[in-house]
């Protein structure tokens, strides 16, 4: 039997699945939380297209005379739903990547310096900790590996401290309890800039990561 | 425990991928588990700074917390260097 006769001989079931997954997503009350306004609102239209094309093939009529499953899948009604499939998640993937709306959120919870140091070192383990499933990823290629571990050894030491660098490398938890102590201008200053080179230093881990992570031609 | 939307779709790409790869197109699979991959760590990465975001809405950041955030950026580095 072949996979277009197996998928007409479940039409109703195949198509009352996609309708009932598309239903839920529609519904999810976190998903609004989960991505912008405007990504939100093209991931509402693209369901609904989907929606739409589950109710129109479901009503295809039969072609088989006596067999009302038949007449729904061709093989060129699957590439043009593998091709709407694709474009999805072309959308859902940069969506995903690039929506942020949870990390601009921490910064934006963060009012006072020492908190934005916090907030961007959580913000460089979140990145860290993807960077590390990609080098044990044995597909990585080496390049790529290679690429993370020199981002990660030049980046860690100015988040973390390292006393025995040549300037001296204090660690983000230290400037922020030296503004603490002594909130002056200099401190707050000390403290800013630090605050800044670690965003500039998640960005690079972040470029290395989508390198590594983007399809190869 | 129910997946979110997101991870309905992720599983659905990572289907695909593995349809297209078992109908003779690899290149095709291949692009679209890159794509999912990447998918993947930005939800990772999203859902990490929701915490940290519920976190600072409720309190300020304490030394504590940073020791925390350090000893696992220090475990996460040695990992990755070691790899």
């Amino acid at each position: 039997m072949s996979v277009i006769t197996s998928i007409n001989n479940n039409k109703t079931k195949l198509l009352g699945i996609a309708t009932t997954v598309l239903g839920f997503i529609q519904a999810y009350p976190g998903l609004r939380d989960m991505m912008s306004a405007s990504a939100f609102g093209w991931t509402m239209f693209v369901i609904g297209i989907g929606v739409s094309i589950c109710g129109f093939l479901n009503s295809n009529p039969a072609t088989a005379p006596g067999n009302t499953q038949n007449g729904f899948a061709s093989h060129g009604m699957l590439r043009l739903l593998i091709a709407i499939s694709l474009t999805a998640t072309v959308l859902t993937g940069v969506t995903a990547v690039s929506g942020c709306t949870q990390t601009t959120r921490a910064y934006k919870q963060a009012e006072s310096l020492p908190n934005r140091a916090y907030v961007a070192a959580e913000h460089y383990f979140a990145v860290l900790r993807e960077a590390r499933t990609i080098v044990n990823d044995p597909i990585t290629p080496p390049q790529a590996k290679e690429r993370i571990q020199a981002a990660v050894a030049a980046a860690t030491p100015w988040i973390v401290g390292d006393p025995e660098s040549v300037p001296r490398k204090p660690s983000l938890r230290a400037l922020a309890a030296a503004y603490e102590a002594i909130p002056s201008a200099a401190t707050a200053t000390e403290l800013q800039t630090a605050v800044d080179n670690a965003a500039r230093l998640v960005a690079d881990l972040l470029q290395a990561v989508r390198t590594a992570r983007s399809p190869s031609p | 425990m129910i997946a979110s939307p997101l991870d309905l779709i992720l599983i659905s790409l990572r289907g695909t991928s593995l349809a297209l790869e078992l109908a003779g197109r690899p290149q095709a699979g291949n692009a679209l588990n890159a794509l999912a991959n990447a998918a993947q760590a930005g939800v990772n990465i999203e859902a990490h700074m929701k915490t940290v975001a519920d976190k600072l809405a409720d309190r300020s950041a304490t030394e504590l917390d940073f020791e925390d955030v350090e000893l696992r950026i220090r475990e996460e580095t040695d990992a990755i260097l070691k790899a």
